[in-house]
C-alpha cells in the first residue's frame, strides 16, 4: 500500500512538474495571433498527410515542418527567433 | 412504389460512393490543372463507365446475369479472379474509409463545432456505419438513401447558386493549366464506384449504374465549371481543399456549411456503401467456397466487425497523419480500375456473346486497362504505388486460398459452408 502511494505521489509531483514546465511553452490562439506580424516569429506547421491536407485552418507564411523530416529541417531554423510550432 | 425504393437503393450506393470528399479534392484539383481539358476529360471518361457498365450489365448478356465471380473464374481464372476481386474492394474499403472518415472529422470540427474533437466524430460515425450494417442491412440501405439525398440537396443548392449569380471578384487572369495525358487519364479515377449495384429485387442492374453515371456527370462538370468561374485555376490547382474554396467563394459561410454537409455526408455514404458492397462480396466468395459461409449473415457481420476494427487501428496507429495514405489511396484505386478492365475483357471473350458486345467490353476493357497502367508508371511516386499494389494482390490471393487449402486438409471444415 506504501508504495502504491508513494507511487501516486511520485507521479502526481511528476505531472504537476511537467504541467508547470509546459506553462511557458504553450501559446494560446490568441497570444500567437497578436504576434503574427512580428519579424521575429517563424511558425512551423508540424502536420503532416491528412490531418494537414484536410484542414481548411492553415496560417499564412507558416513553414511546413513534418515531424518525421525533424532533422532536414531543425537545423535550418534561425536560433535568435521565436519558434512556434502548431499541431491543429 | 417498392419499385421505385429498391431502385433509389441500387442507384444510392454508387453515387454515394461517387461523391465521397477524395473525389471531390481530385475533382477539383483536375479543374484547376487540365483547364478546357478538364470538360472533355470528364465526359471521355463517363463515356468509357458508360460502355463499361453496358458491358457488365446488360440484361442481355452474359455477364448482366451472373456475378463478377463467376465471370472472372471463368475469364481468369478462380484464384486469380477472386483474389483481384478481394484485394481492390478490401483495400479500397479500408484506405477509403481511414481516409475520409478523418476529412469528415476535420470538416465538423472546423466547420460545425470547434470543441468537437475530429478524431472523435470520425470514430462516431465509423460506429454508426458498423451498427447498421450489424443489425440490418435495410437499416444500411435506408441510411445510405438518407446521406446520398441530403449530399444532392446541399450540392444542388451550391451549384444552382454558384450558377445564378456571378463571382464578386474578377479572378482573371487564370494560369496554370497544363496538357497533360496522365493527368486527363486521371478523370476516369472520378466515376469509379458505378458498378456497385447490389443484387436486390432490382434485376437489371444497368438502369441504376447509368443513372448514377448521368448524375455524377452532370454534377462534376457543373461543380468544374463552377469552381473555374469562382477560384483562380492556380488556387484551385494547389490547393488542398478545392471544393470547400469554391463554396466559400459562391455562398460564403453558407458555403462552407452546405459544403461541410456534402463532405459529412458524403464521406459517410462512402464509408456505409463500401461496407454495404463488401457485404456482398465477402457473401460471394462464400458461394464459390472460398470463404466459410457459417450461414445466415454471420460472414457479413463478421467482415463489418473485422473491417470496422481495422480502419480503427488504422487511424489510431496515424495512418491518417502518414502521407503515404495518398499513395495507398491511389493503389488501391488503380487495383478497382484494373478489376473492371478485366471485367470487361473477360466478359468481350466469353464465346456466347455477341459480337457487338465483345467489341464494346474488349474497347471499355483496354481503355481502362491501359489507363490504369499509365497511371500506375507516371505516378511521381511509382515505385510505392506498384510495390503496395502487388503486394495488396499478393495478400488477396493468399486470403483466398487459404479456406480451400484448409477444406483440402481437413474435410470436416466442409460443413460449415
Amino acid at each position: 500500500m506504501r508504495h502504491l502511494v508513494l507511487l501516486v505521489t511520485l507521479l502526481f509531483t511528476l505531472g504537476m512538474a511537467s504541467a508547470a514546465w509546459s506553462e511557458d511553452l504553450i501559446m494560446d490562439k490568441d497570444a500567437l495571433s497578436s504576434m503574427l506580424s512580428e519579424p521575429d516569429l517563424v511558425v512551423l506547421d508540424v502536420r503532416t498527410g491528412k490531418d494537414w491536407s484536410s484542414s481548411e485552418f492553415k496560417i499564412k507564411n507558416a513553414m511546413r515542418a513534418p515531424v518525421g523530416e525533424y532533422k532536414d529541417w531543425s537545423a535550418s531554423l534561425p536560433k535568435d527567433k521565436t519558434l512556434v510550432t502548431y499541431c491543429a | 412504389m417498392v419499385i421505385m425504393r429498391v431502385f433509389l437503393i441500387s442507384a444510392s450506393i454508387p453515387i454515394g460512393v461517387m461523391l465521397s470528399p477524395e473525389t471531390l479534392i481530385l475533382l477539383g484539383n483536375s479543374a484547376g490543372y487540365n483547364g478546357i481539358i478538364f470538360y472533355m476529360s470528364v465526359a471521355a471518361a463517363a463515356v468509357v463507365c458508360f460502355i463499361c457498365a453496358c458491358s457488365i450489365f446488360y440484361p442481355g448478356s452474359v455477364a448482366g446475369e451472373e456475378n463478377e465471380l463467376s465471370l472472372l473464374t471463368r475469364g481468369i481464372g478462380r484464384f486469380p479472379g477472386a483474389s483481384l476481386v478481394l484485394s481492390a474492394r478490401l483495400a479500397m474499403t479500408l484506405l477509403a474509409a481511414t481516409s475520409v472518415l478523418v476529412i469528415a472529422g476535420y470538416a465538423f470540427n472546423e466547420i460545425f463545432l470547434y470543441w468537437f474533437p475530429n478524431f472523435g466524430f470520425a470514430f462516431l460515425l465509423l460506429g454508426l456505419i458498423l451498427i447498421c450494417n450489424l443489425l440490418r442491412v435495410s437499416w444500411a440501405t435506408t441510411l445510405q438513401m438518407l446521406l446520398v439525398v441530403f449530399t444532392l440537396l446541399s450540392f444542388s443548392i451550391l451549384l444552382i447558386s454558384g450558377l445564378l449569380s456571378a463571382p464578386a471578384t474578377d479572378i482573371t487572369p487564370q494560369g496554370g493549366e497544363h496538357v497533360s495525358l496522365a493527368a486527363a487519364a486521371g478523370a476516369l479515377l472520378l466515376f469509379l464506384g458505378f458498378d456497385l449495384i447490389i443484387n436486390s429485387e432490382q434485376k437489371n442492374k444497368l438502369i441504376p449504374a447509368i443513372v448514377a453515371i448521368s448524375t455524377i456527370f452532370m454534377l462534376f462538370v457543373l461543380w468544374g465549371a463552377v469552381s473555374r468561374t469562382y477560384v483562380p485555376t492556380t488556387s484551385l490547382t494547389e490547393s488542398t481543399l478545392p471544393h470547400l474554396t469554391a463554396a466559400r467563394a459562391v455562398m460564403g459561410q453558407n458555403g462552407r456549411l452546405l459544403m461541410g454537409i456534402v463532405v459529412i455526408c458524403g464521406a459517410t455514404a462512402t464509408v456505409n456503401g463500401l461496407f454495404i458492397y463488401m457485404g456482398q462480396t465477402v457473401r460471394n466468395l462464400a458461394v464459390h467456397e472460398l470463404l466459410p459461409s457459417f450461414g445466415g449473415d454471420t460472414l457479413q457481420r463478421l467482415a463489418g466487425i473485422l473491417m470496422a476494427v481495422t480502419i480503427g487501428i488504422l487511424m489510431m496507429t496515424g495512418l491518417a497523419g502518414d502521407p503515404k495514405l495518398t499513395v495507398y489511396y491511389r493503389g488501391a484505386l488503380l487495383l478497382w480500375l484494373l478489376l473492371l478492365a478485366v471485367r470487361c475483357l473477360a466478359m468481350a471473350c466469353q464465346p456466347t456473346v455477341s459480337k457487338h458486345f465483345s467489341i464494346l467490353g474488349l474497347a471499355a476493357g483496354c481503355t481502362m486497362g491501359i489507363t490504369s497502367i499509365i497511371i500506375w508508371f507516371t505516378a511521381e511516386y511509382r515505385r510505392d504505388l506498384i510495390v503496395f499494389s502487388l503486394l495488396v494482390y499478393a495478400g488477396g490471393l493468399l486470403l483466398v486460398m487459404v479456406w480451400p487449402a484448409m477444406v483440402k486438409l481437413f474435410p470436416k471444415l466442409k460443413k460449415i459452408n
